[in-house]
């Protein structure tokens, strides 16, 4: 029987050749794009799932909340690793770690800059339990000079030598030992790490502070018996016992005073698993994903089924018609209505199954264009990813079950009696049809709608106004590879005609982050300390960003007394509660008195979606060497004046990588995950088109069949060819109208919240929304276009001969 | 075999009821063969499509070898259906997409005949009516009368009780008509029961019994009026229509 169903299933695909082209090719495209972003979330949400005991294993983060001040971090002070471990015995490993900047490692010739090392406790690996090919996690971080390195390291270093006991100089300063080799890590973690040194006898690892100083990542495995919530009441038990007398101090205000001004503490677990996708504080150690874009595209992908579902749906019952002397002739011969589901269903799963097999391989060459995996730097051959079978069989029943159902009620229901005699079935307008047209368009539109908002939004942030100079600016990275070295590169720079200014920094405009200091009017009490951000630099700063002042002055390498002064932003003006700060005095958390020079205009240091945060730039002194060397440069020759840099830091370096980047182009970096979904929405929008455009030029092939008769009676009765044409477009001009009145208020609901989380953005109007619904009448308008004027132009002679 | 008591057929509109079968009461023997004659719209296929349980009566009662009809679930009907009758159309009705041999397994398909039983039957009706030759061409490199031979076959390969036949001559031309209607009265005499639906006066003759409709009403006594009337009318349209 089952053989029966395919084989006329078969013959009716291969005798139709341009319904099923249509059919199957919608379906296909449809089912590509849902496959490629379900494959997109499954990694995303696979994220440190390859630790044993993920499930188990949490961060400490840190939120504080005071006066007017803020404070939510990935990091927690030093000792409360070791507290957790003597208080809380459900806590079966603790670790913390700590980034200290790139090193440059050697051995023998081979020199790199190292970006991924860490220094950590030597309980790093009995938390992270990653599998080890040379030596022995738990001894590989006993000795002060040991280090546990990837297996990758281990060939790029060694070779294929032996890498246990070889040794790795930093800096040329201090001599690490291999003590162990792990397995690579896969691309899906927050933390990827090369390199794992023990802390050994580094201060800041003794801290005592509870409360302040939150610079290490804090993780751990909690024993199965005890929940996360439990363990969050015991966290909070330790905040009163051990941070609350030091906060005491710090404010100069009782715990009880303190809490009453809205004022809190605490320290949170955060699950190891729920870090890549959930996790946006202060101090993570990689930039991390948002489960937001797992919402926008997965609404996308249901949106896309939907549309390729309805296709479907909607291609079948149009060609009802033409099946239905079949269902006729099938029940005459004994076929029992289940009978004639079953064949249909089958006659479904065959078309999906095409269609399935087909949207692998669009997948597979759509996906290098869709970009969803491009931000891993991953390489992504659809085939051998494990979720890709199940997935597939999930999509194939799920697809044949929606999309197959109502066509096979609908053509099984057909009565022979009626539909043997031949007799033309009502050509009664479907109003499922109809509304599934209409849900159609309205995916369309709110499509359309969500790539112009998107796009706009991307060059209001691009194009506006930062408050700074970001053109002509080269910046020289790791700079303090060169330590001392980076003076006489500073002086030689200058010297040459095309460099207007050169400036050291700790930091550059678009960094994710920035270490922040805590600061008092002079005249408010303890517990108003406003938290700045911080940048170190150099005297020439302002003047290689052209940064403005409002008022005062910037740093002068004259005056010896500017080191321990600061500059301000207005943000931060106002967030102390200052009109005219410079010249006057600010607290330090030390209690200290800093002058502030004077005043910069706010710019924007950090992308358009923050508000401008208070910030203090602090000032190294003339010789000060940081990690950035930022050059301004006047010339139209470019490539020349780069060669003339390039030279004058290889004659300095050491054999030491020049790691340079115009800045323009890396603070477009800063909106590189709008820039993305822009793209992307754009991609997927065509595709969702193309599909339902398909769709539509399939419906409209058949309603036209279907009103050939009609139309040629209204030829001969007179009507033009403009009021058939007319006839024809009319019910889908009023389909799109009725979508768009759908889809208008859902898309300024799904756009008035993605815009909500940018501090600077466009306003919503009507533009977007009306350029949508005219793109999507002037796309169907073409797609139907053809049908209707062949069908207008046809002479009716034909249409009205006696069959 | 087949006992119709009041048997009515209309369709309803929102403010109209349009009668297509009035009130008919028929009996029909088995081994009998029957022909219903009447002019266009008089209800005739309609009242073989009830008979074959393709549709079902607004009102009256069916009874098949004393089964009662009118009151079987769909499933039950279609059992009983694919058990006892088969049917022969004006037009064929292949299933296009199906080659001879394939169009003959389906009602044996449906009617769940084991594989090898099948395929005997199978072979029996290609040999039966010499169409072996043809078994995997489709219907439509076959010629009508081709077509019509197949449409008997598959008809006949469930040995049902019952056949149908629904102006079964009504698109062949003379020669293929008189070997289909040959068949017929072969099977008839083999014992097989028939109806068939006829515009035409000779057709009719080939069986025991004819009945005549007219706008729904079943009309015994007017038996030898109509063709008298009218005698030559089925057989012009059908000319008329083998033409186009």
């Amino acid at each position: 029987m089952f053989r029966n169903y395919l084989l006329t299933a078969w013959r009716n695909i291969a005798c139709h050749k341009g319904y099923s082209l249509i059919t199957i090719a919608g379906f296909a495209l449809g089912l590509a794009c849902c496959l490629m972003i379900m494959l997109y979330i499954l990694d995303e949400m696979s994220y440190d799932r390859f630790y044993p005991n993920a499930d188990r294993t949490y961060r400490i983060d840190v939120d504080a909340s005071w006066s007017d001040n803020t404070a939510s971090m990935a990091t927690a002070s030093a000792p409360l690793a070791a507290l957790i471990r003597r208080e809380i015995p459900e806590v079966e490993a603790v670790t913390r770690f700590r980034y200290y900047g790139a090193p440059v490692l050697r051995h023998g010739e081979k020199c790199f800059s190292e970006e991924r090392f860490f220094f950590a406790d030597p309980t790093f690996f009995d938390v992270f339990s990653v599998p080890f090919i040379q030596g022995d996690p738990r001894r590989a971080l006993a000795q002060p000079n040991a280090v546990a390195i990837s297996l990758s390291m281990a060939r790029k270093y060694f070779g294929s030598q032996e890498a246990l006991g070889k040794v790795l100089t930093a800096d040329n300063r201090q001599d690490y030992i291999v003590s162990g080799v792990f397995a690579d890590l896969p691309p899906q973690t927050h933390f990827h790490y090369d390199f794992i040194a023990p802390f050994g006898n580094r201060r800041d690892a003794q801290a005592d502070s509870f409360a302040t100083n939150n610079n290490f990542s804090t993780y751990l495995r909690l024993r199965p018996d005890i929940t996360a919530t439990q363990f969050a009441a015991k966290l909070d038990r330790l905040v009163l016992a051990f941070a609350r007398p030091e906060l005491e101090k710090l404010f100069g205000i009782s715990w009880a005073k303190l809490t009453r001004t809205g004022a809190y503490f605490r320290w949170l677990p955060q699950p190891l698993t729920g870090i890549h996708l959930r996790s946006h504080r202060d101090f993570e150690i990689e930039a991390n994903s948002d489960i937001r874009y797992i919402y926008i595209f997965s609404l996308i992908a249901f949106g896309i089924f939907a549309l390729a579902c309805i296709n479907f749906i909607n291609l079948t019952t149009a060609r009802a018609t033409t099946r239905a002397r079949e269902v006729g002739i099938r029940k005459s011969i004994g076929s029992s209505r289940g009978e004639l589901v079953r064949q249909f269903f089958s006659e479904t799963l065959l078309l999906v199954l095409l269609a399935v097999l087909i949207a692998v391989v669009l997948a597979q060459l759509l996906s290098p264009y869709l970009d969803l995996f491009a931000g891993k730097g991953m390489p992504v051959t659809i085939l051998a990813n494990r979720s890709l079978l199940p997935l597939l069989g999930g999509l194939l029943l799920l697809s044949s079950l929606l999309a197959g159902t109502y066509p096979a009620f609908l053509l099984s229901s057909f009565r022979p009696a009626a539909v043997l005699k031949g007799d033309p079935l009502m050509s009664k307008k479907s109003t499922l049809r109809g509304l599934l047209v209409i849900l159609q368009f309205s995916v369309s539109i709110i499509m359309i709608i969500g790539t112009l908002v998107v796009n706009q939004q991307l060059h209001f942030m691009q194009d506006r106004n930062l408050g700074f100079d970001q053109d002509q600016v080269l910046v020289i990275r790791k700079a303090n590879d060169l330590g001392k070295g980076v003076r006489a590169v500073k002086q030689e720079l200058l010297a040459r005609p095309e460099v207007e200014a050169v400036s050291s920094a700790s930091h550059w405009m678009g960094d994710p982050e920035f270490g922040d200091e805590l600061y008092k009017n002079p005249g408010a009490p303890a517990a108003q300390m406003m938290k700045l951000q911080r940048l170190f630099c150099d005297e020439n700063f302002a003047k290689v960003f052209q940064l403005r002042l409002a008022s005062g002055r910037f740093f002068d390498k004259a005056r010896p007394g500017d080191r321990k002064g600061i500059v301000i932003n207005e943000a931060a003006a106002r967030a102390l509660g200052m009109s005219d700060p410079a010249g006057k005095q600010l607290i330090s958390m030390d209690g200290e008195r800093v002058p502030v020079l004077g005043v910069v205009r706010d710019f924007h240091f950090q992308s358009l979606r923050q508000r401008i945060l208070p910030m203090a730039i602090n000032y190294w002194g003339e010789d000060a060497f940081g990690p950035l060397l930022a050059v301004r440069i006047l010339t139209p020759d470019l490539p020349q004046a780069l060669a003339g840099i390039r030279r004058i830091w290889q004659r300095h370096s050491h054999g030491q990588s020049f790691d340079f980047q115009f800045f323009d182009d890396r603070f477009a970096r800063v909106y590189a995950a709008e820039s993305r979904l822009s793209g992307q929405l754009l991609a997927f929008t065509v595709l969702a088109i193309v599909i339902a455009c398909l769709g539509l030029l399939g419906l409209s092939i058949f309603i036209v069949r279907q009103r050939t008769k009609e139309i040629g009676i209204r030829k001969v009765l007179g009507a033009s060819m403009t009021r058939i044409s007319w006839l024809l477009s009319g019910e889908f001009l009023k389909h799109v109208l009725l979508a768009s009145v759908i889809a208008c208020p859902i898309a300024y609901f799904l756009m008035k919240r993605w815009l909500g989380d940018f501090a600077f953005r466009i306003r919503l109007d009507a533009g977007p929304f009306a350029l949508a619904v005219l793109i999507t009448l002037g796309v169907s308008l073409a797609t139907i276009g053809i049908q209707v004027v062949r069908a207008a132009r046809a002479n009716p002679v034909d249409s009205l001969r006696y069959e | 075999m087949i006992r119709l008591m009041g048997i009515t057929k209309y369709y309803a509109n929102a403010f109209i009821k349009t009668f297509v079968l009035r009130n008919i009461d028929l009996s029909v023997k088995e081994g009998e063969f029957l022909t219903i004659m009447g002019p266009s719209g008089a209800g005739k296929s309609t009242l073989l499509y009830i008979l074959g349980m393709l549709d079902e009566a607004s009102e009256g009662e069916y009874f098949f070898c004393g089964q009662a009809v009118h009151g079987l679930s769909e499933k039950k009907r279609t059992q009983l259906h694919q058990q006892n009758i088969g049917f022969v159309f004006q037009s064929y009705h292949l299933i296009d997409e199906l080659t001879v041999c394939e169009n003959l397994e389906t009602p044996l398909l449906y009617k769940k005949v084991k594989p090898d039983e099948r395929k005997s039957l199978v072979a029996d009706a290609l040999d039966r009516f010499r169409i072996v030759a043809k078994k995997d061409l489709f219907p439509s490199q076959l010629s009508g009368g081709q077509q019509q031979l197949v449409a008997v076959a598959r008809a006949l390969i469930i040995q049902p009780k019952l056949i149908l036949a629904d102006e079964p001559t009504g698109n062949l031309n003379s020669q293929q008509g008189e070997e289909i209607m040959e068949l017929f009265r072969k099977l008839n005499a083999e014992g097989t029961t028939i109806i068939q639906v006829t515009h035409s006066e000779k057709n009719a003759a080939y069986s025991d019994r004819v009945i005549h409709l007219l706008d729904g009403w079943m009309n015994n006594k007017e038996e030898a009026a109509i063709p008298v009337k009218n005698p030559e009318a089925g057989k012009r349209k059908k000319n008329h229509s083998e033409g186009t």
